[in-house]
């Protein structure tokens, strides 16, 4: 094999950060390398590096073998590096084609556009994926899992030798996954050196021939992936040693908390649950199940048609959001950017957001800033959030200490049931043990918990019983010995019993 | 403060807020024009410039707070029109101070609370809603006294825009400072203006965390229109007529003042203090060139291209 991609003693530093200190890489023809490390160990600033975003303090960058100097991103283009960023970068209301020629749309004449020769091209870079979409269909009809393949396909247009993927498979679900890694193999097998970032292990195994490991700016280790362990891999990226990921205790189980009975609504098809004090119930199905709808509609935030609610016992109406806060409900939301913080805001106002009410004096007219502050204190410490102050502006934090954020911010509400809707996606292993330990705290607490992921092992690992959404119905309830990862998926699918 | 220390978190040691940046660029201005003008740095100059600030500082109380909830009122201009005519309408049959001002702040309530529903319960745009309801007030005012400008002649009601209190200090300018007061309270103090900051930044995420957003828009419009009669108020009192005319163009003013001071037209940011000093570098500049015998012509070149200069730092701040 050939090396085709080299960096040589790459430092970076930012104000008050020493964001790469003399890291190597290496990436041969051909080769899957995964980069692995935990939020903040440098990977991101790395591969600004490699795409020409951000100059090098100090350091070299060979590609074939020549130095290059790349002073803009499209001076790393020339080169034929790709880069597929964590948060897509598609046009929703132009097509299939268009997006993967947008920059440089093949050209009839001076004037026209020829959108023969585009839509030709873009189906012949669909068919190397091996991917059925109409290239002219318009992107925003598209799944997310199509959405990532656009991206795939829009790198390869230009002459794509080095493909960058920053956690390219956070928003899919196992399904989509493997068959994403299938593509990212293929392409390999055609030369392509792929660099490949997640945080989910299993899959690193799946797809990657070798493994660099980064933590504190620093390139740890690099290794063949047939060397590499789940344990080894954990323990090199946190620099300590996980031993048990999942907890598991036993804990005692109480009362039915809440009963959903007969949910029905545009998306939902009479579901029926409960769930009890100190149980966690897990919820899996795949992308577009209905699990967000159906945790939306508990919590107020979606309209029911039908069905009822019940706390301990006793059945609440819920209308909005405001009502199931005063059921004792929390509900933390999958995409914690867009639905679970104010971004530009500060830590401390938001774990105040939900309670805000209650932080009053002179008959509550006024905020009472000191109560925002100790609440703000008491959360940090409590889940251990690294943040410089509660200042902070939330959008500068990390994935795992903003979700830590939510958290919080739910928990002041002291509720008797949490609704977490994928807790730990797009957040790095320590922190998702993290939030593991406290998901079995609030347990032991006597709180209900409803977990929906789509990480079938977290899901088995984490609770005793799950039940499986399939197009807005239920199609099963797992316990005890059916609690296998092939009856998940038989279910998520719609089959099963 | 708040921006001060996320900037600072950000590392950028030479980035000011804008309140304080527009602060500096009036000091600036304020010493241009001392020194091209021997007339402009004087009490009775200063005083001339807080009473011709009051309108637009009025409205521009209301429209920040709007901003900052992630709205826009450009009805405004209309509403003070409207309040003029209403008020000119019903002046002869009966000349009471407290009657005036209750039918101006019907007016007003009413007017915010049109753009309100509007905007919450239609899901409409703000901009077109109030561009609809701008042409709707403005016709209304025009139909009250079929387009006719109407002179009156009350002694007591023009002593609101036109009288001084404390010695020689405008009673129009005096009430603006109350509202600015008040404005910045609810703003910063109260668990309401916390939530006008949460929707305007992140409506999603305010109505998952159990805030009413719908109410909370409701009421930022309401309040506008409150604002927006006490502009109207003053403004008829100063002219003692209701002219046709009065309110034109005044919107701009406002959103200016207000964006010079710090809101940004996407939300979720915006003081009462940055506005005060936005609206009084806009009338300081006007003033000055009226000192310097500028035409009126240029002037609204000058406030055209303030306005636009505003609005690019507002695109500046976004990048950053």
């Amino acid at each position: 094999m050939s090396e085709l991609l080299k960096l040589k003693g790459i430092s970076k530093e930012f104000p008050g950060v020493k964001a790469l200190q003399n890291v190597d890489l290496e990436l041969n023809r051909g080769e899957v390398l995964a980069l692995l490390g935990e939020n903040g160990a440098g990977k991101s600033t790395l591969l600004k590096i490699i795409s020409g975003v951000y100059l090098p303090d100090a350091g070299e960058i060979y590609v074939d073998g020549e130095k290059k100097n790349f002073k803009i991103p499209a001076d790393a283009a020339a080169e034929g590096i790709g880069i597929i960023y964590q948060e897509l970068s598609y046009y929703d209301e132009l097509t299939v084609a268009e997006n993967i020629f947008v920059g440089k749309l093949p050209k009839a004449n001076r004037i026209k556009v020829d959108w023969k020769e585009m839509n030709r091209r873009a189906k012949e870079i669909l068919a190397r994926l091996n991917v059925q979409i109409d290239p002219r269909a318009l992107v925003k009809t598209l799944s997310t899992a199509e959405k990532q393949l656009v991206e795939i396909a829009k790198a390869l247009a230009s002459d794509t030798k080095i493909l960058i993927m920053d956690e390219p498979t956070s928003a899919l679900n196992d399904a989509e996954v493997k068959s994403l890694i299938e593509q990212t193999r293929k392409l390999a097998g055609e030369g392509i050196g792929v660099i490949f970032i997640s945080h989910r292990l299993e899959e690193l195994f799946a797809v990657a021939d070798r493994i660099q490991i980064m933590r504190d700016g620093k390139r740890i280790d690099s290794f063949s992936m047939k060397d590499a362990t789940p344990e080894k891999l954990v323990q090199l990226m946190v620099g300590r040693e996980i031993k048990d990921m999942y907890p598991k205790g036993e804990i005692k189980k109480g009362d039915v908390v809440l009963e959903v009975k007969h949910l029905k609504n545009k998306t939902l098809k009479d579901i029926s649950f409960s769930v009890r004090a100190g149980e966690i119930l897990g919820v899996f199905g795949l992308m577009g199940a209905g699990r967000t709808e159906m945790c939306k509609a508990i919590f107020g935030a979606s309209k029911l048609q039908e069905g009822e609610i019940l706390m301990h016992g006793k059945p609440v109406k819920i209308h909005s959001v405001e009502d199931a806060k005063k059921a004792k409900i929390a509900y933390l939301p999958n995409d914690r950017k867009k639905e679970g913080l104010i971004l530009s805001q500060s830590v401390k106002e938001n774990f105040a957001s939900a309670v805000i009410d209650r932080y009053t004096k002179g008959k509550g007219f006024i905020v009472d800033k000191k109560r925002v502050d100790r609440n703000a204190d008491k959360w940090i410490k409590k889940l251990n959030v690294s943040t410089p102050s509660g200042d902070t502006v939330v959008e500068t934090l990390s994935g795992g200490n903003q979700q830590k954020v939510v958290v919080g911010k739910w928990l002041e509400t002291s509720p008797d049931v949490i609704i977490l809707n994928e807790p730990t996606r797009g957040i790095d292993v320590g922190a998702k043990v993290e939030i593991y330990k406290l998901i079995e705290e609030l347990c032991q607490e006597g709180m209900a918990v409803v977990m929906v992921s789509s990480e079938q092992a977290e899901v088995l690992s984490l609770t005793d019983r799950a039940i499986v959404l399939c197009e807005g119905r239920l199609t099963g309830e797992l316990c005890c010995d059916d609690y296998t990862q092939e009856r998940l998926m038989e279910y998520a699918i719609g089959g099963g019993a | 403060m708040e921006d001060v220390k996320a900037n600072r978190i950000k590392g950028k040691r030479f980035h000011m807020t804008s309140a304080w940046s527009t602060f500096f660029v009036w000091i600036v201005i304020c010493a241009i024009m001392a020194v091209l003008s021997p007339y402009f740095l004087s009490v009775k100059n200063f005083l001339s410039i807080a009473q011709y600030s009051a309108i637009t500082g009025a409205l521009a109380v209301g429209m920040t707070i709007v901003i900052v909830g992630g709205g826009i009122d450009i009805s405004v201009g209309s509403v003070v029109t409207l309040v003029g005519m209403v008020l000119a309408a019903i002046m002869p049959a009966s000349g009471s101070v407290p009657l005036m001002i209750i039918a101006a702040l019907a007016i007003g309530v009413a007017c915010g609370l049109a753009n309100g529903l509007l905007v919450t319960k239609l899901n409409i745009v703000p901009f077109v809603v109030t561009l609809g309801t701008m042409e709707i007030f403005k016709g209304l005012a025009f139909l009250t006294t079929r387009g006719v400008n109407t002179p009156f002649n009350n002694l007591d009601f023009a002593a609101i825009g036109r009288g001084y209190s404390f010695g020689q200090i405008p009673n129009s300018f005096i009430i603006m400072l109350c509202m600015i007061v008040v404005g910045a309270f609810l703003l910063k103090m109260t668990p309401f203006g916390k939530k006008i900051f949460a929707v305007g930044s992140n409506a999603t995420a305010s109505k998952l965390a159990g805030i009413n957003i719908k109410k909370i828009k409701l009421s930022t419009y309401i309040i506008c229109g409150i604002c927006a009669a006490i502009a109207g108020l003053i403004s008829t009192s100063q002219n003692s007529a209701g002219l046709t005319n009065s309110g034109d163009g005044a919107e701009l003013n406002a959103i200016a003042g207000a964006v010079l001071g710090g809101a940004s037209l996407a939300g979720g940011s915006g003081s009462m203090v940055g506005t005060l000093i936005g609206v009084l570098l806009l009338n300081t500049i006007t003033n000055g060139l009226n000192l310097l015998g500028v035409s009126s012509y240029w002037q609204l070149v000058a406030q055209g291209a303030i306005l636009v200069f505003a609005v690019i730092v507002d695109s500046f701040k976004h990048k950053s």
